[in-house]
């Protein structure tokens, strides 16, 4: 997978941890440097700010990058394709994360556009309103792509995994 | 009452613009949403809005977010169940909630808002 990603345009490409600023720039930089429609680049500029804040709520690998407190650490990767642009991402996560991803992959797995959407409020709105994670972002990645998510767990030993996603936008 | 203002910052782009009036009784929250302690950021517009409520004069909320993670989305429905709640007692509430044309998503993300609180809102494009 990492082969066939490197073979094609690289358009980002960062390692380290999603603390907010990291989430600042890069964004900004989704935002200023993508060269595709709007709409595209606006899915791609939402993923990437799901994926990284879980990045950085969820990742069993902790830095500390300022006195704000630890940031998760991860990979996140932009390419550009023929016909899509494709986003992957990679983070260790807890065996707790694990079986959290599962389900939510295991629920959206088959749904239609609209049984997503169903989903997503049904979730939301069980969710307490203090609960500062909300809980769809798997969900949400998954409306945005209008694809299927590829995703891979493997175990690492110690309770921890390495988790990839792979999350392609087609081009309009 | 006091208003309730939050200025744009530009080094922190993930807090959002709040301009509550509570001369006029139109609050906007704009701009992009996706801080890191949402419910703690969000906690004195929802306290402020009960305050505003007791005053019995009407309110006009306008939603003008081009972008928020799905930790605001739980926030954003409080803020309609709020209002609904307000409306479904009597009180003078409209909520409109303006779009941009190229993202059609957030057009359908508004409409489930809509289906989830049962809150009616004007969809207004910019």
């Amino acid at each position: 997978m990492a082969k066939d990603f490197l073979d094609n345009e690289c358009l980002l490409h960062y390692k380290g941890p999603f603390c907010i600023h990291i989430l600042v720039t890069l964004s900004n930089y989704i935002k200023e440097m993508v060269d595709a429609n709007i709409v595209v680049k606006n899915r791609i500029y939402k993923i990437f700010l799901e994926v990284a804040q879980n990045i950085n709520y969820y990742s069993a690998v902790k830095s500390r990058v300022d006195s704000t407190g630890l940031s998760g650490v991860g990979m996140f990767s932009l390419s550009d394709e023929e016909d899509c642009f494709t986003m992957m991402a990679s983070n260790i996560i807890t065996e707790m994360q694990y079986r959290r991803l599962e389900e939510s992959m295991h629920e959206i797995k088959g749904l239609s556009t609209v049984e997503i959407r169903k989903l997503r409020s049904v979730k939301r709105l069980r969710q307490p309103l203090h609960d500062s994670a909300g809980h769809i972002g798997m969900i949400q990645i998954a409306l945005l792509t209008g694809n299927k998510i590829n995703y891979s767990i493997v175990e690492k030993g110690k309770g921890l995994y390495k988790y990839s996603i792979v999350v392609m936008v087609n081009k309009l | 009452m006091e208003n309730l203002i939050v200025p744009p910052v530009p080094d922190a782009p993930y807090f959002p613009t709040i301009m509550f009036d509570a001369g006029t009784g139109i609050c906007e929250i704009s701009g992009e949403s996706y801080m890191e302690e949402t419910y703690l950021f969000y906690r004195a517009p929802l306290d402020w809005l009960d305050s505003y409520f007791a005053t019995g004069k009407k309110l006009v909320f306008n939603f003008k977010l081009i972008y928020f993670n799905t930790s605001t989305s739980r926030v954003v429905l409080g803020i309609l169940d709020k209002l609904k709640e307000h409306k479904d007692k009597g009180g003078n509430v409209d909520v409109n909630w303006y779009y941009r044309k190229d993202d059609p998503d957030m057009l359908d993300e508004v409409e489930d808002f809509m289906d989830e609180t049962g809150c009616n809102i004007n969809l207004i494009p910019m």
